[in-house]
């Protein structure tokens, strides 16, 4: 068992206790509030004067996929040989070394949603893993937590340089509804006990049972709206990933349940998908009602930056609450952990976060950070900034 | 005339100031005034910063903004003329757009003057400028042209023109600037040969391309270098010694490594670290961290911080300078080096980077704490003129207030 005592809690799902106190047993969370009876004997970590989140969670990243340092050598997170490749798995690319996992836990991320990239239309299977551990196995919280899919400039980009189909927005839906299609028939036939095996199909069926989401790379409002009406067209639940002009169709966001995850906000417009991007979709986002998680997208913005989007966020006008959750719970919620993830309450994972001050102010500093219930960093590890 | 009155004033040479007036007259700061002296004369229009933190507008020291079109794609990605590792001879004015949203963003920021220039990836970029951040023309906004020569050592240009057979190597790379700047010293010469000898009316051919070179070889203007590696830097000051040019060193992502602090001040070498908030995706920047820019201001090199705009968007400037400080560096310096460490760098400190009488009326107003992600600008000037206001002031955005409006001022 271990106790810390008192700190100031953000338990995210309750409110915050000025001076309370977390005890964890078995790599979870057992009792938190104030006042509470600290067993004697019990490891004790005196968070006095400092301030406890919940570990964050980042529902859209590259962590291992395109591992840190590595170079064009370690970029694997796009097969881009098919344009329609579900089969492939961001785990069999996973390189648990990846220094991008250290930056992320001594920075107070716990969890990562790692997702292949957007260069396919539909771009294969991610994986939520915890950032810390030697047993790589446990780490895994779920796989696949999705099959990737994206609209936009980049699949066109990709596979229009080569003349081959999608060089179009045209293209790139086409695409995505003929596999659905397949997907159908296969799954027709394979009732009916017919046909071999096909990997491809197989995890679109999956998609279409309800099984898993579809998470869709869609920047420019337009994009958003075709990811909604093909899954509505096809029964699939669906997730929209970056969701740059999400406040131009925020409402449609809304009416559809459609969870998001936002960002990474902090880049520059590099191409014009990016163009409407502003820092008020956050709020716009929240206002509409839409459940959605900051994403880092790391590496395109570093790892450590995933609470400074939240920081800028509430700038923009975005509640404080609001973008402490959009870090913690409600991403938890977009990749369907919230059960496990996202708050300071007792039968939660016991991850979570010391720092030396406000989360949103970029000068502080994470001093500790606890993952199922064990200390995973500490600053005196030396800081990773 | 202009009274600034009631704010907090981070003058950056005198300390900070509680309730100081600010006056301003012809774009320049006239006086500071402690708050017990009388009132600015009715002359004086009055801009009340009660509760306010008035710093000198914020440098970035180096980007390409205006280069490269923010969210327009191919069609202005006119930042890096990626045709040959040598483009000493292209200049930035020459694609510079006034109307691009990275100088409004800087203005929303507090940013009122840059630097810049041809990305890095070729050996020899081109020519770089200093702009004030508002005006309609290039030649509204220009400071100075050229700033200096944008030159990059290392991995970019190998990756860059490694398939076309064009460099494969370090070496390859700092053998082109050897060769470019040998060949300049024999033009100069040459030229000084013919400006000796008896008057014959012959006036000495030009060699276009070299005579950006030419320039750094007569300390015209400084050759900004930038390294990622500690071994980068050390070619680079080599470089600096064999042809005498004055050098400004840019990003120094192992700056803080290899004795590099101790060189670097002793030499006094102006160092312009970052952008520093990216994962450090390469062998070149594996060493990456904000360490870099407190080990460096801590040994005593004259530090600037900066975007590379659009590498990181200009807003987030001061984002650079907080992390900085999170990693060690004390805000003070944080500060100047968005200040007037980054006008120094720029040749520029005698009329920019610091709240002073005779100084440049650049000033940006922001309603808290300027390394605060949840401040806003109220106001930038320029010159002494409002150039971005904040269309409310006084009402920040409530939870769940509908987005904030903001207002562009005409120029």
């Amino acid at each position: 068992m271990i106790a810390i005592t008192n700190g100031r809690l953000f338990t995210i799902s309750h409110g915050t206790i000025r001076e309370g106190t977390l005890l964890i047993d078995g790599g979870r969370l057992v009792a938190v509030g104030s006042g509470l009876q600290v067993p004697s004997g019990v490891q004790t970590l005196d968070a006095s004067g400092c301030y406890v989140y919940p570990g964050l969670v980042d529902a859209h990243g590259h962590h291992g996929v395109y591992a840190e340092v590595s170079g064009p050598e370690g970029a694997d997170g796009n097969e881009m040989t098919d344009p329609i490749s579900p089969q492939v798995r961001a785990l069999d690319s996973l390189n648990w070394f990846d220094p991008g996992f250290d930056d992320a836990v001594a920075n107070g991320v716990t969890t990562v949603n790692v997702l292949p990239g957007s260069a396919n239309v539909i771009g294969g299977q991610g994986l939520v893993v915890k950032t810390w551990g030697r047993d790589f196995a446990a780490r895994i919280l779920c796989e696949p937590s999705g099959v990737k899919m994206a609209l936009g400039e980049n699949p066109k980009r990709v596979y229009g340089g080569r003349k081959k189909t999608p060089s179009t927005r045209l293209g790139n839906a086409a695409l995505m509804r003929e596999a659905f299609v397949q997907a159908r028939n296969y799954q027709r036939q394979r009732a009916e006990g017919k046909g071999d095996r096909d990997l491809r199909w197989e995890i679109l069926v999956d998609v279409l049972e309800g099984k898993i989401p579809a998470r869709c790379h869609a920047h420019r409002a337009d994009d958003i709206l075709t990811a909604l009406r093909i899954s509505r067209e096809f029964g699939f639940s669906l997730t929209i990933e970056h969701c740059t002009e999400g406040h131009r169709v925020a409402s449609q966001l809304a009416e559809a349940g459609v969870m998001c995850t936002l960002g990474p906000l902090l880049t520059g417009k590099s191409k014009q998908e990016l163009n409407g991007r502003s820092l008020e979709a956050a709020p716009a986002l929240e206002q509409a009602g839409v459940v959605f998680g900051f994403t880092t997208d790391h590496p395109v913005i570093p790892t450590y930056s995933l609470p400074l989007c939240a920081a800028y966020a509430v700038g923009a006008g975005m509640s404080r609450d609001g973008a402490l959750r959009a870090l913690t719970l409600d991403a938890a919620r977009v990749i369907g952990l919230a059960h496990r993830l996202g708050s300071l309450t007792a039968g939660k994972d016991a991850d979570c976060i010391i720092t030396d001050g406000d989360l949103l102010d970029p000068r502080s500093r994470v001093l500790t950070t606890l993952i199922d219930g064990k200390v995973a960093w500490s600053l005196e590890d030396g800081p990773r900034i | 005339m202009l009274a600034i009155v009631g704010g907090t004033v981070y003058s950056i040479t005198g300390g900070i100031k509680d309730q100081y007036t600010i006056l301003i007259r012809d774009g320049k700061i006239e006086a500071l005034l402690p708050p017990d002296r009388t009132r600015p004369s009715a002359d004086y229009e009055v801009l009340d910063a009660t509760g306010k933190f008035v710093l000198p507008g914020l440098i970035d020291a180096r980007t390409s903004a205006g280069l490269f079109g923010d969210g327009t794609g191919f069609q202005n990605a006119d930042h890096e003329e990626l045709t040959d590792p040598d483009t000493a001879w292209v200049r930035a004015i020459d694609a510079l757009n006034p109307a691009d949203s990275a100088f409004a963003d800087a203005r929303r920021a507090g940013v009122t003057a840059l630097l810049t220039g041809p990305g890095t990836t070729n050996v020899a970029g081109g020519l770089s400028a200093i702009v004030r951040t508002a005006g309609d023309t290039v030649s509204a906004m220009l400071v100075r042209e050229p700033a200096g020569l944008q030159i990059g050592l290392g991995r970019p240009p190998v990756a860059a023109y490694r398939d076309q057979k064009k460099l494969q190597t370090r070496m390859g790379v700092v053998a082109l600037l050897r060769e470019r700047l040998t060949a300049a010293r024999s033009v100069l010469g040459k030229q000084e040969r013919l400006a000796n000898a008896a008057p014959t009316g012959r006036e000495s051919e030009r060699d276009f391309r070299l005579e950006p070179y030419a320039g750094l070889l007569r300390r015209e203007y400084p050759a900004r270098v930038r390294v990622a590696t500690a071994e980068d830097a050390w070619t680079a000051l080599r470089l600096a010694d064999e042809f005498d040019f004055e050098l400004v060193l840019e990003q120094l992502t192992e700056g803080h490594l290899a004795g590099l602090p101790e060189e670097l001040a002793r030499r006094n070498v102006p160092c312009v670290v970052g952008p520093m908030m990216k994962a450090a995706k390469t062998p070149e920047t594996r060493a990456l961290t904000f360490r870099t820019a407190a080990t460096l201001a801590q040994a005593g090199v004259p530090l600037a911080l900066c975007t590379g705009h659009p590498s990181r968007p200009i807003r987030f400037l001061a984002l650079e300078a907080a992390l900085a400080v999170r990693a060690g560096l004390d805000e003070a310096t944080a500060l100047r080096a968005i200040t007037l460490n980054a006008a120094a760098v720029l040749g520029l400190d005698e009329h920019m980077g610091s709240i002073e009488p005779g100084k440049e009326a650049n000033l940006a107003v922001f309603d808290g704490d300027p390394l605060l992600p949840s401040t806003a600008t109220t106001h930038t000037l320029i010159g002494g003129r409002v150039v971005y206001q904040a269309q409310e002031t006084s009402d920040r955005p409530q939870s769940g207030a509908q987005p904030v409006a903001w207002r562009e001022l005409p120029n």
